[in-house]
Order: structure tokens, then C-alpha cells, then sequence
């Protein structure tokens, strides 16, 4: 008899689970990218302590698919945002030929429900990248560069669509407490959600 | 074995305890303590007042508390009351105090009324100063800067040496773990007309390792000499000429491992600190209400450093740094009527400062400055205390300095307290003059003088990439100030039952902290400073004392305090500070309740102290509780034994919240025992930390178990 409630309980559970999902059809999911690679280094030179081993080049990255761009398409639209080291730039102005833009809402990646009627969009020019330095923080004392907590990238693409992106981690496999000389940086691990149909709503 | 038989001491005497506390009848002496009550401070008020009617918190630590510790450095006195948290510099090491939750900066540390000067990163180290020949030490909580202008912010600690009002001849040897030793002779002669008094005090210790497994000792050996002397000439009963002296010498054998750019190399090398100062003081009484003093203050303060790679031999860091500070004073008291009294002084400083680190050109400063001060009753029994400081500076603005403070018998055995004043903290030479690249961590930090050239200098060469800041802009730095509020009572139940209650607030404005002002083309950071924070401290600080019997007494010492930095405060409230949760991934808002505050900082301090005298056998025992409460330690960088201390900050947002690491709470236990023997010797021996709690990575600072015995040899011709 007991087993029979419990088994009649889980059905209903199912049940709700399922309709919750169908209600949420709309809902536009986010997707978390894990170490993707930023130009990392394979050490410090051991007199002026500068990175050793990077190409000084950019990883690309399209958000309609998840996908990785090769380097060789940088001049082309088919990327939206590129990542080297602790710089992010978007496919417009002087970074590319996109109508790519962002700017840094300040809040939480879930309460940003949609691109606020009041935005600005910035472009990356001579004097300042549209994704500025603000997203993460640089401790010097244990020389670790942790994503700033409650900064949530708000990005329009290359093709004009809109997307929201928080930075989670920088540091290989996002260890809970990072370690300078042990984990590798330049590694990214973020969340992000984009709208296909060109709208600015996030669900 | 010697641990044993502390810990069998420890269980008697414990027994005894107990039974005093219950069996004993409260037997409240009726005998009054006239000696305490009639003592005068000259610290509070700059002429001698009655402790009992000082209305401003303060705090007394007498030469017998000192002896009867067995204390020798400065450091390790402090460190026994709740209020005063003895803490350490930026690198995880040495020791400086902090008063009513505010940094070591912002205490002034005056010896025999004058400032001790040569501080690191802006603290004083503590361990500098003999506690041998000191006669008792002074401590004004909240700003006295309407007296003492610069630097007494948090609060003013004079350490007043002997005296020389009889003829003695002290010697004392204390000889303790890792091959410490503290050495002291003192003889004075008190004539007619004629005092004289010097001493010589040999301090030397092989330091202490905490982390064997890294290279080096976290403390490496120094030793040091202090040689001090005092003569005063009365020529005339209203003519006093006075001159003291005293040098320092320390020398520091380092070799340790440092960590640059994720490499440890290991160091050595020999390092000086040298301090010494000259105070000739001329006092005229002119009649019974009229007194002029003239002051003047001459002190250097000197350090080099040299360390090599120990590997190749090749130099690794070098620096002189070189200090002097002159002031001449000029102070008048004129009694009006009994409880009515006016003070006013002038007097003019100079002071410079040369350093590898500044460029080694000398730069200088110069304050004039002008104080006046009120103490009257303007009703009955009501003492009032009201009076202003102007300090004017060449290089930063003009600073008044006001305070008022009252106090009110309200019954007998309980009268109340409250003052209100202004405390400044003059720009120090550090952030004003500090020429500093590191370019293997690649940045630099300039100080507020120099950094204008610096920036017009990279723009001219197009090597600026970013500004972030208007450069008209940088390059002004005022004085950090406060306003402070203190409000207490004192309570004396009977001559054996006392109780000082203070509540404590202090408003800080402008501190100075280091801004990013642009980068360069090669990503370099360029730093200077300014003045952008704001903070608060606030809490209650309780002291009781309760003679249980006449050998009996128990002291009971308590702080809470809060230290918060106010714009975080504001950011908070508006819904802008996040954390990240380093598991999850996931950002969440900080609430109010969240923020714990300033680094450094613990909520709740206390100590219990117990003392026990056996009068048939000449033996006293002394035995002190010290807890402290969780500290959060961001920012911070490396101890110098070239270990990371793992971040603090787990959720990336720059302060400290509940979701952040601690440094765990502990309590530390003191025991000295003590016995006289014949009739001047005594011997006293015990340990400090004797559960030996350490805390390597967080608390660098803490040695573990200290056992120590100590002789002294007294000669005083009453």
C-alpha cells in the first residue's frame, strides 16, 4: 500500500515537472562554456617576469552555437566576441566589421529579464574597449584576477541580436579558491543566453 | 617537565580560586586607596591633572603591573588590555596598536611627551621600546589632536620613564625560549639640586620559525641596544633645566625566501634601525600661577637594508631610509582660580625624510602650530575642558582641531563622561613622495608630489594607454580627519569595586588609499594616492576590577566594536554589492547583515586577569585570559617567508562578508609567578602563550610558547 502512495506521489511529480517545462517553452536557456582557452601562456620569463609562450592572439567565439571561430575569419562577421587574456573585445569598430555592442548591466545575470529600453550600446574604439576592465578584479596582492561578481555582459552580436553573459571563472577548471602559480589563467568559463528571434527579452 | 609543574601550579592555584569565590564573604576593604586617587596624568590635558576628574577615556598601566608581568618590550605590555589590539604591519609581521578599531597610524605614540617617530607603512614598531625603565604608560582614547595635532586620531599612548626621585641601582635579567635574552642596568642619583638617571638595555633573540619546511625563520635573529639617560638641574625651586637622551641600535640578520613572479628565491642579508633623540626642556614657575615651559625635540631614525640573492650573490634589494624630526615647543599654564585654568602653546617642526624609495632626494615639511585650552567648572562640580588646535603645513591644508569634554559627578561612587572633538592624520611622506615600480609585478605607485611629472613625463613620451582619471585632478592629498564621539561612566561601588564603561564612535573622512590612474602601453599600472574612503568604528569598551580580598583581585576587560567602511555601507544599501559563490559559480546580492567590515577587525576582545598574592611568602602570581574574536585579514599580501596566504576574498568582491575566510578566534594564557627574596631581590618566571597557540599562515606575528625567568636586583634609597 505504502509503496503504492509513493509510486502514485512520484507520478504526480512527474507530472508537474513536465507542465513546467512546457509552460517555459519560451524561455531562452543559458549555456555555460567551460576553459575556453585565452591565449594562455606556458610560463614567466624568469628575469622580467612577462608571460612567455602565448600567441597574442584572440579566441573567437559565435554565441548563435556555441562555436569556437578560426583566427583566420577575424575580419569577417561570423564572430561576436573574442577573448585574449583579461581583454574582451566585440566584432565592431575598431575590433571588426559586426554591429556587435555591449555594455555592463550591474545586477544579477537572472534578474536581467530583458535589455533595459534606456541601454547604450558601446562599440570598441581607439580609446576604450566596450567591455572595459570592470567585470573582473585584479587582487596584487595574491595576483589573481577573479570575475567581478554582479556584472553581467549585455551584448548585441555581429548579426544585430541580443545576448547576456556573466563571467564566472578565469582560472582552468574554475577552482573554489585559485592559486596564482598553480592554476592556469586565461582560461574562461561563462554562462550566457541569447535570443535567437532578435527581441530583446531573455524569457 | 616545566610545562607539568606550571600546569600542577596552575590546578592549585585554581582550587584556591574557588574557594575564595565561594567561600569568602566579600570582605570589601573599608581602607581608602589614596595613592590612586589623588595620581595625576599630564597626558590628558598637558599639565598635571587628577586622574579622577580627567573627562575623556583613559587608561592607566603602572610600572608594577608591568613588573609584576615580567614584561620587556612595549609590545607584549599592551597586548594584556582588551582595548588595545596589538597587530601587525602590512607584511604579516611586527607589531603596532590599535585603539578603538582604528589602524596603527592613526595612534600617537609619545615617549616623556614627545613623538617616537620612524614608522613602517605607518605603523610604529611596538618591540623598539624597553618596557624596563618605564615608570607608567598613559593612554587617551579617541582624538587629542586639539593638543597634539597630527596623528592622534585614534588616540594618544605616552610612555613616561622613571622619574629619579630617590637614589637607585637596578639590574634585571630575563632569559627566555629561543635563546632570548633581555638585559637592563639602571642607577640614578637624586641631590640636591641635581637628578640624574641613565640605563642600558641589551635585547637579542634567535627569532622563531613557525613554518620549518619553508626556507628561513619567519622571525630571523636581531639584537638591540637602548641607551638612555636624563639629567634635570634645579638651579632655583622655580627654575627646572632638564635634558634626556636616548639611542637605539638594532641589528637584524636576515635570510628568508621571498616570492617574485611565482618564483622563490632566497635572500640574506644584514639589515640597522637606528633611532635616537635629545629633549632639552627649560621650566620657569613664575609664581604660584604661572608656569612657562620650552620645549625642544630633536630625533633621527635610520634603516638599511641590503639583501643578496643567496644563490648568485647578486644584489636583491637595497634601501636607506633616513628620518628627522625637530620641534621646538613653547607652553604656558595659567591658574585663574582653583578649577580654573588656561594653557596655550605654540611651536614649529621640521621634518625630512630620505629614501631609496623617494627618489634619495631629502624631502621636507614644515608645520607651525598654535594651541589653546580651557578647564573650568561653570557650575558646580560640573569639569568642563574645552580647547583648539591650528596646525598650518607646507604641504597639505590648514587643520583646526576643536574638542570639549565634560564630566559629571552624578552621585558618589558614579560619575558620567563626554567629549566630542576632532582628530587629523597628516598625508605621510610614503604617500606623498613614494617613487616605486615594480616591474616584474608590473606597477608602479608614485606619491601625490611626484606623480604629476611622472604622468606628464609618459604622456610626452606616448606611453600612456588609458587615463583613467583627469590628470588635472591628481596629485592633492588633505589630511585624513574624524570626528569623535565618547560617552561614558565610571562606577565605584566601593574602594574594591570599580567599573569604566565607554561607548566609542569615530567618523573618519578622506583616508588615503591608493587609486589606479592609468596604464601604460606595456600594461603597466600606474598608482598614487588619494583620499577616497570613508569609514566608521563604533563599540562599547568595559573595564572592572574587583578586590576580592586584599591579596585578591580580578580585572575583567571587554571591547565590542564595529569598523565599517561607510561607502561600502552605502553601495550595500543600494542593492550593489554581490558576492560570487566559488562553488556554484553563481553571483547573489550582499545584504547589510552580510558585511562583516574592515580587515583585521574582530567583533568581541576580552581578558580576565586574576592576581594573588601570598604576602607570608613574599609570592605573587599573575595569570591573564586574552581572547579574540575572528578577524578577516583582505587585503593582504605574502608574510615575508615567502608563503601566499590564501585569498580571504572567496566570493570576488573586494570586502569582507560571511561568506569570506577567517582567521580563527583564539585565547592566549599568561602566567607569572613571582617571589622576593632577602630584601632586593626578586625572580619571576612563567610563560606567555602557554598552550602555545599558533597560527603560521594568518598570524605570522604570534610566537608560540614563551617560558621565561627573570632576575632583578633592586637598590632604592627611600
Amino acid at each position: 500500500m505504502k509503496i503504492f502512495y509513493l509510486f502514485s506521489l512520484l507520478t504526480v511529480f512527474a507530472f508537474l515537472s513536465c507542465n513546467k517545462d512546457d509552460n517555459n517553452v519560451t524561455t531562452v536557456r543559458s549555456t555555460t562554456i567551460k576553459n575556453l582557452a585565452a591565449d594562455p601562456t606556458t610560463g614567466f620569463d624568469p628575469t622580467t617576469g612577462a608571460p612567455v609562450g602565448d600567441k597574442k592572439i584572440f579566441t573567437f567565439f559565435r554565441l548563435s552555437d556555441s562555436a569556437i571561430v578560426d583566427h583566420a575569419d577575424s575580419a569577417t562577421t561570423k564572430w561576436d566576441i573574442g577573448f585574449r587574456a583579461n581583454k574582451i573585445i566585440i566584432n565592431s569598430g575598431i575590433s571588426g566589421p559586426g554591429q556587435a555592442g555591449a555594455f555592463i548591466y550591474n545586477g544579477l545575470f537572472s534578474d536581467l529579464k530583458s535589455v533595459p529600453a534606456d541601454s547604450v550600446f558601446k562599440t570598441d574604439t581607439n580609446t576604450a574597449l566596450a567591455i572595459g576592465s570592470s567585470w573582473s578584479t585584479y587582487n596584487p596582492a595574491t595576483m589573481i584576477v577573479s570575475p567581478t561578481p554582479g556584472k553581467v555582459l549585455v551584448l548585441r552580436t555581429a548579426d544585430g541580436k541580443y545576448a547576456k553573459m556573466e563571467i564566472l571563472s578565469y582560472y582552468k577548471n574554475a577552482p573554489v579558491s585559485p592559486n596564482a602559480f598553480q592554476d592556469e589563467a586565461r582560461y574562461y568559463t561563462y554562462r550566457y543566453s541569447y535570443q535567437a528571434d532578435g527581441s530583446k527579452k531573455f524569457e | 617537565m616545566i610545562g607539568l609543574s606550571v600546569l600542577c601550579t596552575f590546578a592549585v592555584w585554581m582550587k584556591r580560586v574557588y574557594y575564595l569565590l565561594f567561600i569568602t564573604v566579600w570582605n570589601l576593604s573599608a581602607q581608602k586607596d589614596s595613592v590612586a586617587l589623588s595620581e595625576v596624568s599630564v597626558t590628558a590635558t598637558r599639565s598635571e591633572r587628577v586622574i579622577s576628574r580627567i573627562p575623556l577615556p583613559f587608561q592607566l598601566i603602572h610600572n608594577q603591573v608591568i613588573r609584576s608581568y615580567a614584561q620587556v618590550r612595549l609590545q607584549e605590555v599592551l597586548s594584556e588590555f582588551a582595548g588595545l589590539s596589538v597587530v601587525p604591519q602590512i607584511n604579516g609581521l611586527g607589531s603596532g596598536i590599535q585603539v578603538q578599531g582604528l589602524n596603527p597610524d592613526y595612534t600617537l605614540i609619545l615617549m616623556d611627551g614627545e613623538p617616537l617617530i620612524g614608522r613602517y607603512t605607518g605603523s610604529l614598531e611596538l618591540s623598539r621600546v624597553s618596557a624596563f625603565n618605564i615608570r607608567k604608560i598613559e593612554i587617551v582614547k579617541g582624538p587629542s589632536s586639539s593638543l597634539y595635532g597630527s596623528e592622534a586620531l585614534a588616540g594618544v599612548i605616552n610612555i613616561i620613564t622613571d622619574q629619579t626621585l630617590t637614589d637607585k641601582l637596578m639590574a634585571g635579567v630575563r632569559i627566555s625560549s629561543r635563546t632570548t635574552s633581555d638585559l637592563n642596568v639602571l642607577g640614578a642619583l637624586n641631590r640636591k639640586k641635581v637628578r640624574v638617571q641613565t640605563s642600558l638595555n641589551r635585547f637579542a633573540t634567535n627569532g622563531y620559525d613557525l613554518s620549518p619546511a619553508i626556507f628561513g625563520q619567519t622571525v630571523s635573529p636581531f639584537h638591540n641596544y637602548t641607551l638612555s639617560g636624563k639629567i634635570i638641574y634645579t638651579p632655583h625651586p622655580r627654575h627646572e633645566i632638564g635634558v634626556s637622551l636616548r639611542t637605539f641600535k638594532e641589528f637584524q640578520t636576515n635570510q628568508y625566501q621571498v616570492l617574485t613572479s611565482g618564483d622563490s628565491i632566497r635572500v640574506s642579508g644584514d639589515g640597522t634601525v637606528q633611532d635616537w633623540n635629545i629633549i632639552p626642556t627649560y621650566q620657569w614657575t613664575l609664581n604660584a600661577r604661572l608656569r612657562l615651559q620650552c620645549r625642544s625635540y630633536w630625533s633621527g631614525y635610520r634603516t638599511k637594508t641590503n639583501l643578496i640573492h643567496l644563490e648568485t650573490g647578486d644584489a636583491f634589494y637595497h634601501d636607506n631610509f633616513t628620518q628627522h624630526f625637530i620641534r621646538n615647543e613653547m607652553l604656558s599654564t595659567y591658574k585663574i582660580k582653583e578649577n580654573f585654568r588656561i594653557i596655550a602653546g605654540t611651536g614649529i617642526i621640521h621634518e625630512s625624510v630620505t629614501s631609496s624609495r623617494y627618489g634619495d632626494q631629502s624631502n621636507n615639511q614644515r608645520t607651525t602650530y598654535g594651541f589653546s585650552q580651557l578647564e573650568f567648572e561653570p557650575i558646580r562640580s560640573l569639569q568642563m575642558i574645552a580647547g583648539i588646535r591650528l596646525d598650518k603645513n607646507s604641504n597639505y591644508n590648514m587643520q583646526w582641531s576643536p574638542k570639549l569634554a565634560v564630566l559629571y559627578p552624578l552621585t558618589r561612587w558614579m560619575q558620567l563622561k563626554c567629549s566630542s572633538g576632532t582628530g587629523f592624520k597628516a598625508p605621510d611622506f610614503r604617500q606623498l613622495y613614494l617613487n616605486f615600480s615594480n616591474d616584474a609585478a608590473s606597477y608602479a605607485v608614485y606619491g601625490t608630489e611626484v606623480i604629476q611629472s611622472k604622468i606628464r613625463q609618459l604622456m610626452e613620451n606616448q606611453q600612456i594607454n588609458v587615463l583613467y582619471v583627469d590628470p588635472a585632478s591628481i596629485g592633492k592629498v588633505s589630511a585624513e580627519s574624524s570626528v569623535a564621539f565618547n560617552a561614558g561612566m565610571n562606577i565605584t561601588v566601593s574602594p574594591s569595586v570599580n567599573m569604566d564603561l565607554n561607548y566609542f564612535r569615530n567618523d573618519i573622512k578622506g583616508l588615503i588609499e591608493t587609486q589606479l590612474v592609468a596604464s601604460t602601453i606595456q600594461q603597466r599600472n600606474i598608482y598614487t594616492y588619494t583620499n577616497i574612503h570613508r569609514a566608521y568604528t563604533t563599540g562599547v569598551e568595559l573595564n572592572t576590577s574587583l578586590k576580592v580580598t586584599n591579596h585578591f583581585t580580578i580585572q575583567a576587560g571587554y571591547q565590542f566594536l564595529i569598523a565599517k567602511d561607510k561607502d561600502v555601507v552605502d553601495r550595500i544599501r543600494k542593492g550593489e554589492v554581490f558576492g560570487r559563490d566559488p562553488y556554484t559559480l553563481e553571483s547573489y546580492r550582499i545584504t547589510a547583515r552580510d558585511y562583516t567590515g574592515l580587515s583585521n577587525r574582530s567583533r568581541h576582545q576580552a581578558s580576565l586577569k586574576f592576581g594573588y598574592s601570598i604576602p607570608k611568602w613574599k609570592t605573587d602570581i599573575q595569570l591573564r585570559l586574552h581572547y579574540r574574536d575572528r578577524f578577516g585579514l583582505f587585503p593582504t599580501s605574502g608574510n615575508v617567508s615567502g608563503v601566499v596566504v590564501p585569498q580571504s576574498d572567496l566570493n570576488g568582491n573586494g570586502i569582507l562578508d560571511r561568506y569570506d575566510r577567517f582567521v580563527n578566534s583564539y585565547y592566549l594564557i599568561n602566567l607569572t609567578i613571582g617571589k622576593s627574596f632577602f630584601q632586593h631581590f626578586e625572580c619571576r618566571f612563567g610563560a606567555e602563550n602557554v598552550f602555545n597557540y599558533t597560527d603560521p599562515l594568518n598570524i605570522p606575528n604570534l610566537p608560540g610558547r614563551n617560558i621565561f625567568i627573570q632576575f632583578n636586583y633592586n637598590l632604592i634609597k627611600s
